[in-house]
């Protein structure tokens, strides 16, 4: 057993558990060390995936699916293990999350007396179980990795323990997460009774394609496949599986929230495109329609095109009615899963790679965003709409970065949020479905409208009345006055914040390599 | 004698309908009971209905590790969570259970029935609605089942009992990637779970908070225990 | 199957001894009620109070940890029967599995949740 091509994991499973020691036998007053130890252990684990990229996985290209060129790519350790473009893209795009949520992390932990130390080993596990999802072709460690991910996330969202929202934030997420992994775990079982394997590469060759929902073909491993679609829609927070979301993402702390909106979603859509990808495509280029109806594949293509459509505009539609920043962006962050989901409901590599590449796009600009939401925290404004008044005036550089973000979000161009719109766009229109590409504009448009009330909040209102004003009711209830002067700013919020504003800019100037990359990666699924 | 024989032949089948009959009861006795303590025993039971069905199936070392985990641990845990956690109003409220029983005798019952108001909650609509589903879904699986049937599978049980070796074997070759990242799991749920419920400096206070005479015993009896 | 029909021939006359016991008992004993005798048995104290009340949630954690354990210790059993076949790799990842579960029992005895008071 190579060990070695599992390395980043081993490297982040390790940090996780050296953070949690280190901060067992750290002087209270020390413990921000451990958030510095957990970003040198993200660090080394993306320098070790950049290793694997380079020394380990396959680039020679294969043809793929529609004959274009793929990846490679293998599988290692028992099967386990998929070494390929997609896995090590994606773990270092988690990587990157785990990066910036821990710099952001790091002064709001200490302002809002966060158990630190478990803060950050929690977080890493996370990361830990979101690679392995990225990372594996099969069932059980998919299964184990969606866990590890969720078991932390859980107890991070429940991490402000004299909040109550806190606990009623981990109570929700935790009973809707334990549904929705019983509801996996329910697929994943028929997936294996009809096909007789935890590999998802069997689904391929048995029946599953040309099935029919209760017919012939194989209608286990097709009923199968519907629950995890039903599964992983809560993990996704795709309408109709979304009502968790906002409560959670309010509730959490902000870093936290941050991490969710990014993290676990970004994973559960690598193993969407892992377990669901080849069979949608092969099914789509074997004209989908079968004698009596639909096919198997078509049946799922059209629910990924439903789950798209519905997500973003009830996404959408709910956003503009919010007032507390961190809701609006937990129903933005719904209604970005909606435009994911055309990916799917395309059903072809270039759909998969247009996801592969927003994905990318979104987590910078997410990220982004809720940077300066916890910039502004950490300096005592509250997280209500309504508490960005005259942020223009009171803090131009803030505000610049949350208009570039949401300029982003909304895909304007050169941003990144552009280019992955586009990308989706065309492929969907080439796809033959340009309905769906008329219906993710129109979502653009309607999603202008929320943007839109915080920029002009944050450049035509007048001044934000004083921060006391608001206080205790929300849970971003405004850091008190002592709490402020006595815990010294750092500028991690800062650079993580640059670092994402950077991010949106690059990810759209390297438009045409990474789009390349995308592809490499989504062929080889 | 050949009664005897024909029986023994029936006992898995007998068995398994017997078990399916145990755990489909004691399932629907979970949600419908009216004391949380008897849903957890009815847990239990179902529990190890389900054990029966992994031995019958011959899954020996499923089946013991069934009882060990979930008859074992998991019901303790959930014992003890319905021992720290306040259920006076889940589990005796004449009001709701009265209110319920006259309001929607079809539906059972489930434990707080009526709004502090007094109005009929929709709950009993709910169950029901979800109980529909619920067989509908059954229904919809079996359906699939009995028109495909199950491929042909190597099942490793097959080459006899007991299978504690062979899964031994399995979990430390094929399968030690997911067995190692099984502790991070544990681990996780640990860290988790302790830094939830365990407030810094210990959940004194918390005792102490409830009315002084029911604190004091139990004070008292948790300490004798 | 064979040893289990033993298994279910033991369980069957264990459950049935025990019924068949108490319904004997009942058919025999002389039945006098009366409100000391029916009173819940408290070590001779009074009692007094609810029996349903909060306990400390510190039980709570003893019981988790119990479980977090419990299932280590369904790993050790397929392990210790193939042991001599794994040798020193099966060693060494048992080792390092219960490790990492050992990190969680120092975390939690360094933040006192294992104290009994």
């Amino acid at each position: 057993m190579d060990w070695s091509l599992v390395l980043p994991e081993l490297i982040v499973a390790g940090a996780g558990i050296g953070v949690l020691l280190l901060d067992l036998f750290l002087a209270p007053e020390k413990r921000r060390l451990t958030g510095y130890a957990s970003l040198a252990g993200l660090a080394a684990a993306m320098v070790a995936s950049l290793w694997l990229a380079v020394a380990k996985v396959d680039w020679s290209l294969a043809a793929g699916a529609d004959g274009s060129p793929v990846a490679a790519g293998f599988t290692a350790l028992g099967g386990m293990i998929a070494v390929d473009a997609f896995s090590v893209l994606l773990k270092l795009l988690f990587l990157a999350i785990g990066l910036v949520v821990v710099l952001l992390g790091v002064d709001f932990a200490e302002k809002r007396k966060l158990p630190v130390g478990e803060f950050f080993a929690l977080l890493l596990f996370a990361v830990l179980g979101m690679m392995l999802m990225a990372g594996s072709r099969d069932l059980i460690l998919i299964y184990l990795g969606l866990e590890t991910t969720a078991i932390s996330s859980y107890a991070l969202a429940g991490l402000l323990k004299d909040d109550l929202k806190s606990g009623e934030a981990a109570l929700k997420y935790f009973l809707t997460g334990a549904l929705a992994s019983a509801l996996i775990l329910f697929g994943m079982a028929l997936v294996f009774g009809g096909t007789g394997s935890t590999n998802v590469t069997a689904l391929l060759g048995a029946g599953v394609t040309t099935g029919q929902l209760g017919g012939a073909g194989n209608p286990i491993a097709l009923t199968g496949l519907v629950l995890l679609v039903a599964g992983f829609g809560f993990k996704l927070a795709a309408v109709p599986f979304h009502f968790w979301a906002p409560d959670a993402y309010e509730g959490a702390p902000t870093p936290v929230t941050a991490f969710f909106s990014v993290g676990p979603k970004a994973a559960a859509f690598a193993v969407v495109l892992r377990i669901f990808g080849p069979v949608l495509a092969l099914g789509g280029s074997a004209g989908g329609a079968g004698a009596g109806g639909l096919a198997g594949a078509g049946v799922l293509g059209v629910l990924f095109a439903v789950l798209a459509v519905v997500t973003m505009t009830v996404g959408n539609l709910t956003a503009l009615a919010q007032k507390n920043i961190k809701r609006m962006l937990a129903y933005s962050s719904i209604a970005h899963a909606g435009y994911l989901l055309v990916g799917l409901a395309v059903a072809t590599p270039r759909g998969f790679a247009a996801m592969v590449y927003y994905l990318l796009a979104y987590a910078a600009m997410n990220l982004g965003a809720f940077a300066v939401v916890i910039w502004l925290n950490n300096r005592g404004t509250g997280d209500e709409v309504s508490d960005y008044a005259g942020l223009g005036r009171r803090a131009p550089v803030a505000a610049l970065a949350m208009l570039v973000c949401f300029l982003s979000l909304i895909g304007i161009p050169p941003m990144a949020g552009f280019f992955g719109k586009f990308y989706l766009f065309a492929a969907a229109v080439e796809a033959n479905m340009a309905w769906l590409a008329v219906v993710m504009v129109i979502n653009s448009a309607i999603s202008v409208g929320y943007y839109y009330g915080v920029v002009r909040q944050m450049y035509l209102a007048g001044d934000a009345a004083p921060a006391e004003d608001h206080g205790g009711a929300e849970t971003g209830a405004p850091v008190p006055a002592e709490a402020t002067s006595t815990v010294k700013g750092t500028p991690l919020v800062g650079l993580a914040l640059g670092l994402a504003v950077v991010a949106v800019f690059a990810l759209g100037f390297l438009f045409e390599p990474l789009a390349r990359l995308a592809r490499l990666a989504a062929g080889g699924l | 004698m050949s009664f005897l024989d024909a029986f023994v032949r029936a006992l898995p089948t007998l068995g398994l309908f017997t078990l399916a009959a145990i755990i489909l009861v004691s399932g629907f006795m979970v949600s419908q009971v009216r004391r949380i303590t008897h849903a957890a025993f009815f847990m239990v039971l179902a529990f190890t209905g389900v054990a029966g069905v992994f031995i019958l199936l011959g899954a020996d070392f499923l089946g013991a590790a069934q009882v060990l985990i979930y008859v074992g641990a998991i019901a303790v845990m959930f014992l003890f969570a319905i021992m720290v956690s306040d259920l006076k109003e889940l589990s005796d409220n004449p009001r709701g259970t009265a209110a319920a029983t006259t309001a929607d005798g079809s539906s059972g019952a489930a434990a707080p029935a009526a709004r502090p108001d007094g109005s009929p909650s929709p709950r009993g609509a709910w169950s029901v609605l979800s109980g529909l589903v619920a067989l509908g879904f059954a229904g919809f699986v079996l359906a699939a089942l009995a028109k495909a049937g199950l491929p042909a599978v190597e099942v490793p049980a097959a080459s006899g009992l007991p299978t504690t070796a062979p899964i031994g074997r399995a979990l430390f070759t094929t399968f030690l990637l997911p067995f190692e990242v099984a502790s991070i799991v544990l681990l996780a749920a640990l860290v988790g779970a302790i830094v939830i419920a365990a407030r810094e400096g210990g959940g004194e206070a918390e005792a102490k908070a409830g009315s002084p005479p029911t604190s004091a015993a139990g004070g008292g009896k948790g300490d004798a225990a | 199957m064979g040893n289990y029909f033993d298994v279910l021939l033991f369980l069957t006359v264990g459950v049935g001894f025990v019924f068949l016991g108490l319904w004997v008992a009942k058919l025999l004993r002389p039945n006098l009620p009366n409100t000391g005798k029916q009173s819940i048995f408290e070590c001779g104290e009074r009692p007094y109070g609810d029996s349903r009340l909060k306990f400390r949630v510190r039980y709570y954690i003893f019981a988790l940890v119990f479980v977090i354990f419990d299932v280590e210790v369904i790993f050790l059993y397929p392990w210790a029967v193939v042991f001599r076949e794994l040798g020193l790799p099966g060693l060494v990842e048992m080792v390092v599995f219960l490790g990492i579960l050992v990190v969680g029992l120092v975390y939690a005895w360094k933040k006192k949740v294992l104290q009994w008071v």
